[in-house]
């Protein structure tokens, strides 16, 4: 057994395909992702918005409007002479940058130009009734950073409205000078506030996810290992597997001896590619590296019975099975967010309406035991996304068992 | 024409090439293009972001503050659990979960009239976009009002809430900037961007692995005993090629009018012809690529990996799957040398479009142009490569 074992691995070894899809294609991919990943910048705290303002007397004569805008795109003494602005800076104290990046223009026309060649996320006019009016392109209407822009400006017209609603709802709670300054002080300032949690074991980065979907998509295309083994050894697959058939070694041990090699290089593969991610891309797994193996090996064991599945589909020729591999590597990949941020949308779409489609994805599942064990305090959703691709593994190994089953063929 | 009718036949022996790579490619494209939504409205709507609220309180002050959420964001469950909050903090479920401590309404309404600093409400922010800080701003924005509200007056939180509530439907007035015509919309955009892969790798994986044949040495022995020049030879199997080409972009265009053809309705038939143009042109780059692969005669199973890492290469680039605008400038100079980039760039034209302007038609051919130079260049190399593997053979 040993032996049949050790001519698999090294006869998979010499395969020039497995050697690029296994060993050499993970490694590209995540040297591709560290080198266009890296400085990459987050979006996640709103700085510097392009906001253009149309500078005609109009704006001049909005003398608030015009130190809160000025006062937030960091211009001059305007960006500490307002508490509103304090306030608001405040609030996103990550950020070094102001708020917005402000472009005067000196007609309306101007500022339409920009705003729709999308050199400016929206411009900010002010109506003969001294009134703000924002405008925005209708080809990148709705976006977070024109509502930040819009909440700035609605907060600033609040105020009023608040003002007036307290005088009528409680005349002597505005009623000296003293209390409205107060009431219009406490209005800008910033003293009921939030504080970010920091719940997850590392912090999560945007990029990060790539890395895990990766390895999903790794364990998956991994099935061509298993799949080409089994073609070896199953009569009717290649002329190699009608020769091995009937050679003096049971079909049995012939077929477990194909699954196990085909693990240990899917295992290897997969080892691979952490200790690469781990030493050169700087994953670090939550510190949970050493549990690593435990997934590769869970990986490992989902594909070799993906692989088998495919390999001994009755009737369907190398091509056909070929394209089922790369076929269900691409379709598998997809929910597990391989494809860029439409295709993480989608996964996270799935997983809250259709979490049993993920459940039984291998590629989602080999990602998630990465993620898991990478975010989470618990173990446990590792040790569900373990138990989910040993439960798959299973049925395919199943299916595979059953397709392998003893064969009378029409020749014999 | 013999060549070409034999090239044709080798390469719809693979027609399942064609399902692997211009279907699935499509569906995914389709699938993606949905998961964004869809086409923005012609009002402006403002940035309904997902939030969830956790609510330990239970106030007057915390149920109004959820409310509020629920106004002006899409509200989604999340447990009250260690667990359930990481799995929303790491995947991102929530652009935002807002966390209101027990006694919070209480705590706040004696904070403000006792002229002290409320207690913080905990949050859990997006990393991945500025929706979540959004949320925050909103957040902060109605819990300071309360707080000015409560200092000034002894009013009960409950008739206070009101009064924030009614103060929230003032605000800025936001309209859409007047435009000629309707640009293409973001769906199609993502779709036509998923086809850079089918288009750009597809092609090239099919024409590869279909016109293998053609390289082995029995074929080309037979090939070279017959009375077919090389040269007429090469036109054919570029003749195959264009034709396997072809086909690829017209099944890809045909399934995205017909998938978006109700979206498309309001935009101006150029900018969609402007939109096929480009997806020719890189049609064209995979055409050629397919070409040089054929001709560096790399071994079978080579071909699919050098296509998809290509493939791979050139969607990231281009920005395809990740906005390049994030990206450092490094990796922004090096995008600028992949047809993936003009390709995306003149598609982002068509979006922001707002009119049928000659400008817009120059700019867009242009990068297509640029694109289709590169199609020429690598073209050039596949058959300066094949020139000089006959030369050594000779």
């Amino acid at each position: 057994m040993l032996a049949l074992i050790a001519r698999n691995v090294r006869t998979s070894l010499r395969n020039t395909s497995i050697v690029i899809w296994a060993f050499l294609f993970p490694l590209i991919m995540a040297t591709i992702f560290m080198t266009m990943f890296s400085n990459f910048s987050s979006s996640q705290y709103a700085s510097d918005i392009p906001l253009g303002v149309v500078a005609d007397a109009r704006w001049n004569a909005a003398t608030g409007l015009r130190e809160l805008v000025e006062g937030l795109a960091g211009e001059g003494a305007a960006a500490h002479s307002s508490e509103e602005t304090r306030a608001v800076e405040s609030d996103a104290s990550e950020k070094d940058s102001p708020l917005f990046a402000l472009t005067r223009y000196a007609t309306a026309d101007d500022a339409r130009a920009a705003v729709l060649a999308g050199d400016v996320a929206a411009y900010l006019a002010v109506d003969a009734a001294g009134k703000p009016v924002l405008y925005v392109s209708p080809a990148d209407s709705g976006t977070t950073s024109q509502a930040i822009i819009q909440l700035v400006l609605d907060r600033y017209l609040q105020g009023e409205e608040l003002a007036a609603n307290l005088a009528e709802h409680d005349p002597a709670a505005l009623a000296s000078s003293e209390s409205a300054a107060s009431f219009a002080r406490n209005l800008a300032d910033s003293r009921a506030g939030t504080v970010e949690l920091d719940i997850l074991r590392e912090p999560p980065q945007e990029m990060s996810r790539y890395y895990y979907a990766l390895l999903g998509y790794s364990c998956i295309m991994c099935t061509d290992v298993a799949k080409t083994l089994i073609e070896r050894t199953r009569s009717g697959a290649s002329a190699l597997g009608d020769r091995c058939q009937v050679s003096a070694t049971p079909p049995s041990r012939q077929l477990v001896a194909a699954i196990a090699a085909s693990w240990l290089i899917v295992m290897a593969s997969m080892l691979v590619t952490i200790a690469f991610l781990w030493l050169v891309a700087g994953v670090s797994f939550g510190g949970r590296v050493w549990l690593t193996p435990v997934a590769c090996a869970a990986c490992a064991l989902v594909s070799c019975a993906f692989g088998a599945f495919i390999g001994s589909l009755p009737g369907a020729n190398p091509r056909v099975k070929d394209a089922l591999v790369t076929i269900c590597t691409l379709a598998l990949s997809l929910p597990a967010g391989l494809f860029g941020e439409p295709a993480v949308e989608l996964g996270n779409w799935l997983t809250r309406n259709m979490p049993l489609l993920q459940l039984i994805n291998p590629a989602t599942q080999a990602t998630d035991a990465f993620f898991a064990l990478t975010f989470y305090d618990s173990l446990a959703p590792f040790g569900q996304a373990l138990a989910a691709l040993v439960g798959i593994a299973a049925v395919l190994a199943l299916g595979a068992a059953l397709c392998m089953r003893r064969t009378r063929h029409a020749h014999c | 024409m013999p060549i070409v009718s034999i090239a044709c036949r080798l390469v719809r022996e693979h027609r399942v090439l064609f399902a692997v790579y211009v279907l699935l490619f499509s569906i995914v494209g389709a699938l993606a293009a949905g998961s964004i939504g869809p086409a923005s409205a012609e009002d402006y709507e403002a940035a309904r972001p997902t939030a969830a609220v956790v609510d330990r309180d239970g106030s007057t002050v915390s149920r109004a503050l959820t409310a509020y959420l629920e106004n002006t964001c899409e509200l989604v469950e999340v447990e009250d659990t260690a667990l359930s909050l990481q799995e929303s903090a790491a995947n991102d479920y929530a652009n935002y979960v807002l966390v209101i401590p027990a006694g919070y309404g209480d705590a706040l309404m004696a904070a403000a009239r006792t002229d002290a600093d409320a207690p913080e409400l905990e949050c859990i922010v997006s990393y991945r976009n500025a929706s979540g800080a959004l949320v925050d701003q909103r957040v902060r924005t109605w819990t300071q009002e309360l707080y000015a509200l409560a200092a000034a007056s002894d009013a009960p939180a409950s008739e206070l809430v009101g009064l924030v509530a009614d103060a929230q439907l003032t605000g800025v007035a936001v309209q859409t900037a007047p435009t000629a015509e309707t640009g293409i919309p973001v769906s199609y955009l993502v779709y036509c961007q998923f086809a850079l892969y089918a288009l750009f790798g597809g092609i090239a994986a099919i024409v590869g692995t279909g016109l293998f044949s053609l390289r082995l040495p029995s074929i080309r022995q037979r090939i070279g005993a017959s009375c077919v020049p090389q040269t007429r030879f090469d036109a054919q199997v570029v003749g195959a090629i264009a034709l396997c080409g072809l086909a690829v972009w017209a099944i890809n265009a045909g399934a995205g009018l017909a998938l978006y053809h109700a979206e498309l309705a309001p935009v101006p038939p150029v900018f969609v012809l402007l939109m096929l143009v480009l997806l020719l042109a890189l049609t064209l780059v995979g055409m050629a690529f397919g070409f040089l692969v054929w001709q560096l005669n790399v071994r079978h199973e080579l071909i699919h990996a050098i296509c998809n890492i290509a493939a791979m290469v050139v969607a990231f680039l281009g920005g395809t799957w990740v906005p390049l605008d994030n990206m450092s400038e490094a990796v922004t100079a090096v995008a600028r040398f992949t047809p993936g980039y003009w390709a995306v760039s003149g598609m982002q034209e068509l979006v922001r479009a707002t009119s049928v302007s000659p400008d817009l038609v120059r700019t867009v051919l242009l990068d297509a142009g640029i694109v289709a130079l590169f199609a020429l260049a690598i073209a050039t190399a596949g058959l300066a490569v094949g020139r000089a593997r006959r030369a050594t053979q000779a």
